[in-house]
């Protein structure tokens, strides 16, 4: 046994022998692509607002939505509460099946009218959603039974109907509930019982005892208590007379962050065109003005403000007309102003690169009155839009433009990181554009703290192509920027948690106007030359 | 008398001297005992001990370490390492045959490379520019794996004949296979922007969960070894000696954890392509991966499967040249691995009547010209061998391929 432990001693040190083994490293070098890109202008902007014409010119077009009315703006209609129902001015025997009380043939108790802001007589509505509440009080012994119609309210013909039993109560403990009975999709005409009213609806209604209970006195002042509440309603429909109401939006802003991340010097546009659409879908004329339109930019604060003359003053907006198509029941009318760099000064407007656009709209509806003589009408989902549509031809001129973008990065689980001797990583581009290019990588903390950058200042350039004196461009020009990533700048991309890529582009022969034309493009090629230390254990 | 002479002789000479990685090669001289055993033989025909000394003790590998290796290597070479230790016991009471129980661990490597692949490896693809690296033929089989033992030695047949047999039990650890066809290739192009990488491979890994514990129960398999051995009469000198043994006569099913890995696809990698540098995102720049690389390159699929282990074919053909004197050939073969035939000499002189010696010559193997010593202590209650097959790598390891050690020592029953 003294023999088998002692052997079994010697095995294990020789096991540990190989097993203490160190780490066996060697150093490689290694070419590795990591990136491409073929960038034309839409990718540094983003793909949808870059159009190009016929000649190859790429314009900025983009379309801005700055208002949207819609039917709650022109229409809104209260909750409305009544009180209905019947008590006992002196006993009364009673007998299962008994009529109580109906208001047939009581006209001035028949109608309910709706107190409608702002002066709207409405004559007919159609409910896309909302509830006609009714609480229940019974404080007679027996089970009453009460049936209530609107009769101005109609489903594929049919009038709304309740017909609703309600327990027996008593005065110290009558017998309540709440029920909801949903108006959705019902029409409703609103016009009363003579059919020349506005707002006003027509229900009947009538109490008696139920058929389930026995025979009882129905002593004064018991009886049964209704209260009715139309709630939550929101039209699908509205027709009448909105009246000549004075709307106003604003002022307001728009955001306009389509050039964040772009700066530029002494920017020059040649031409610019804003077309304004105002797109009324509404059943009603209305005259409209759009005022104090400003392009706002944030840091540094400057605004410059739209000179349109009368051209956005008092527009008359014709009434939209109706399709009688269901899935697309509005034909609207569209009115469009087309402002340029020549009947405003739309191009300092612009060269300001905005931020926002603030923006006053005032509307006045019916300016002639009751034209229609009550046939005003709006849609769920179609109301009054302003829209804007900017078109700049890419035709410049500038000192410099200046593009910010961020990278997110997260480098610590990278552990290969850590074998890496020394790196050099290779920019190589292809330039068709007629703007050199200055290029930097700053290197930013968790606080956003520039702790290093990529790029040594004066080996960031990339040359220009060779153009003719008017900045047309003749041949592409290749560059090659080579960054040397040494140990320190190693340990700096280790705690960075975001690279901030900052590109200049420099303008030739200014101020002659450059063309960005559509196939123009700058091609980058991205490769990294690394010493690694190889390491196995 | 003459045949009396030579299995006196025999008792002395007989048993090969060097290490073989087989019990019943030691029986003669350890009888019945209980031994410990380790040894690692490892080697390259083109890449020398000085670098692969790195693997073994670890350390920095120098470029001129590298380059030595680099120009005189062979345009396919063949590396390998062969590494147990185990313990082992003959027993019984009958004068004709005994007992053999043992236990051992097992780890096998070999390799077939290209230079191409060597150059790769330890240059990286940055000195090849605008050039295709033949990666074809390049072989990776690394095994780990414990062996329980059970047999028996009949040592007396016809008073001086040996026969062994045993059966083992194998409980596999861990295994990592690769091989590329014929085509598989990596180029770079001129300015590194570019790779084109002809995946023609397959590849198999036992269940990863547990590659490093060595209690891991990733397979199961069989294993029989069997022994003989005879004096005859020769030309030459007093007598000889013929033996034959094949061990490790088995296999490994590995279990259905295992992962198989094929490609067939040419991939041709030149960056990721950024389209929108406003949507410059961590998924670009930071999620780049072994686990992902592999996925998108291979199709993976777990299934078990079969592996033969490196069976080792050994014959030895001994004349006793005097009473202190034996001069054995040798050949000796793995199946199941690259390992070239090994044809060897060793020439034995005893010293004392408890101490003997040998130089051995080899040529082939995982290596090329292998020279080693090895020395016997042996007395009535103890056995202790130790040396070397291939010293070569001690002493000059800048200039020299191959190296390997070994270690015995029996307590006599």
């Amino acid at each position: 046994m003294r023999i088998f432990v002692k052997n079994s001693l010697l095995l294990i040190i020789i096991m540990s022998f190989f097993s203490c083994k160190k780490e066996t490293s060697w150093d490689i070098d290694a070419a590795i692509p990591i990136a491409r890109s073929h960038l034309n202008i839409s990718n540094f902007f983003g793909d949808t607002i870059f159009k190009e014409d016929a000649a190859g010119l790429v314009h900025l077009s983009f379309s801005k939505e700055i208002l949207n009315l819609t039917i709650d703006s022109l229409v809104k209609l209260p909750d409305t509460t009544v009180n209905i129902g019947y008590t006992a001015l002196f006993n009364a025997s009673l007998n299962p099946g008994d009529l109580i009380y109906s208001n047939a043939g009581m006209p001035s108790n028949q109608e309910i009218a709706f107190d409608v802001a702002n002066g709207v007589q409405l004559n007919k509505a159609i409910v896309r959603s909302g509830f006609l509440k009714i609480e229940y009080f019974n404080t007679y012994a027996q089970p009453l039974n009460f049936v209530y119609d609107i009769n101005s309210a109609k489903l594929w013909g049919n009038i709304f109907h309740v017909n609703q039993t309600i327990g027996g109560g008593s005065l110290t403990s009558p017998a309540t509930f709440t029920k909801y009975y949903s108006l959705k999709d019902y029409d409703i005409n609103l016009t009363g019982i003579s059919m020349n009213k506005v707002n006003t609806l027509v229900q009947t209604y009538t109490i008696k005892t139920d058929l389930s209970g026995v025979s009882d006195i129905l002593t004064a002042g018991h009886g049964l208590s209704i209260k009715l509440s139309f709630v939550d309603i929101i039209p699908e429909y509205v027709q009448g007379y909105f009246g000549q109401q004075d709307l106003s939006f604003g002022p307001d802003s728009s955001y306009f962050g389509l050039l964040n991340n772009f700066s530029t010097q002494n920017f020059k546009l040649t031409q610019s065109h804003i077309n304004f659409s105002i797109i009324n879908e509404f059943g009603i004329e209305m005259s409209s003005t759009i005022s104090n339109v400003k392009s706002i930019k944030v840091n540094p604060y400057t605004a410059v403000t739209l000179n349109t003359g009368s051209l956005l003053q008092s527009m008359n907006i014709n009434r939209a007309g109706k399709t009688n198509v269901p899935s697309n029941p509005v034909f609207p009318y569209i009115k469009q102003i087309l402002l340029n760099n020549t009947n405003t000064n739309l191009n300092p407007f612009l060269e300001n690169i905005p931020n926002y656009l603030s923006y006053t709209v005032k509307a006045k509806l019916n300016p002639l009155g009751n034209i229609s003589a009550g046939n005003d009408f709006a849609y769920y989902g179609h109301g009054l839009k302003v829209i804007a549509d900017v078109d700049i031809p890419l035709a410049l001129s500038a000192n410099y433009f200046g593009l910010t973008n961020y990278a997110n990065v997260d480098f610590v689980n990278l552990k290969q990181l850590n074998n890496v001797n020394s790196c050099e990583l290779v920019l190589q581009v292809k330039n068709n554009y007629p703007f050199s290019v200055k290029i930097q990588g700053y290197l930013l903390d968790d606080y956003k703290n520039i702790i290093d950058s990529l790029f040594l200042i004066n080996e960031n350039s990339v040359k220009p192509a060779i153009t003719n004196t008017a900045n047309v461009v003749l041949s592409s020009v290749d560059s090659k920027i080579i960054s040397t990533i040494i140990n320190s700048k190693l340990e700096n991309l280790k705690k960075c948690k975001q690279i901030k890529f900052v590109t200049f582009m420099y303008l030739p022969n200014q101020p002659t106007p450059i063309k960005i034309m559509g196939d123009s493009y700058l091609d980058l090629i991205l490769s990294a030359n690394v010493n690694y230390s190889a390491k196995v254990k | 008398m003459k045949s009396s002479l030579v299995f006196c002789l025999s008792l002395v000479f007989f048993s090969s001297f060097s290490q073989y990685n087989s019990e019943f090669l030691s029986f003669e001289n350890r009888g019945r005992s209980i031994a410990i055993n380790g040894e690692y033989e490892f080697g390259s025909n083109g890449i020398y001990n000085s670098l692969l000394n790195k693997f073994i003790f670890g350390g920095y590998i120098d470029k001129s370490t590298k380059d030595a290796s680099n120009s005189k290597m062979y345009n396919t070479s063949v590396l390998g390492a062969n590494m147990n230790y185990n313990i082992s016991a003959f027993f019984g009471r009958k004068a004709k045959y005994s007992y053999l129980i043992g236990f051992k661990d097992h780890r096998i490597f070999n390799s077939t490379f290209t230079k191409d692949f060597y150059q790769l490896l330890f240059y990286g693809n940055k000195p090849y520019l605008n050039e295709t690296k033949n990666l074809g033929g390049t072989t990776i089989n690394s095994i780990r794996f414990q062996e329980l033992k059970f047999g028996f030695i009949w040592h007396q047949i016809d008073s001086t004949a040996k026969v062994g047999v045993s059966v083992s039990i194998l409980k596999g650890q861990n295994l990592f296979y690769v091989r590329t066809k014929d085509g598989s290739s990596l180029y770079t192009n001129n300015d590194g922007t570019e790779l084109i990488f002809d995946s023609k491979f397959n590849m198999a890994f036992s269940d990863t969960s547990h590659k490093n514990n060595p209690l891991a129960f990733s397979g199961i398999g069989a294993s029989a070894d069997i022994f003989f051995e005879t004096p005859y009469k020769s030309m030459f000198g007093k007598g000889s000696v013929l033996t034959v043994n094949a061990n490790n006569l088995g296999f490994i099913h590995w279990n259905d954890n295992s992962i198989q890995y094929s490609s067939d696809s040419v991939f041709k990698f030149n960056g990721y392509h950024i389209d929108n540098l406003l949507d410059l995102k961590d998924s670009t720049l930071s999620t780049i991966n072994q686990d992902s690389i592999i996925q998108k390159t291979s199709n993976a699929h777990r299934e078990s499967f079969n592996v033969n282990i490196p069976a080792n074919l050994l014959i030895i053909n001994k004349i006793i040249v005097t009473n202190k004197f034996a001069w054995s050939t040798g050949f000796r073969y793995l199946f199941s691995s690259n390992f070239k035939p090994y044809g060897f000499m060793d020439f034995e002189y005893k010293f004392t009547p408890k101490i003997t010696s040998a130089l051995h010559l080899g040529y082939g193997g995982y290596s090329r010209l292998n020279v080693g010593l090895a020395f016997m202590y042996n007395t009535k209650n103890w056995y202790l061998k130790v040396g070397s097959n291939s010293m070569q790598g001690f002493i000059l390891p800048k200039k020299t391929f191959g190296q390997g050690a070994f270690i015995s020592l029996a307590r006599k029953f």
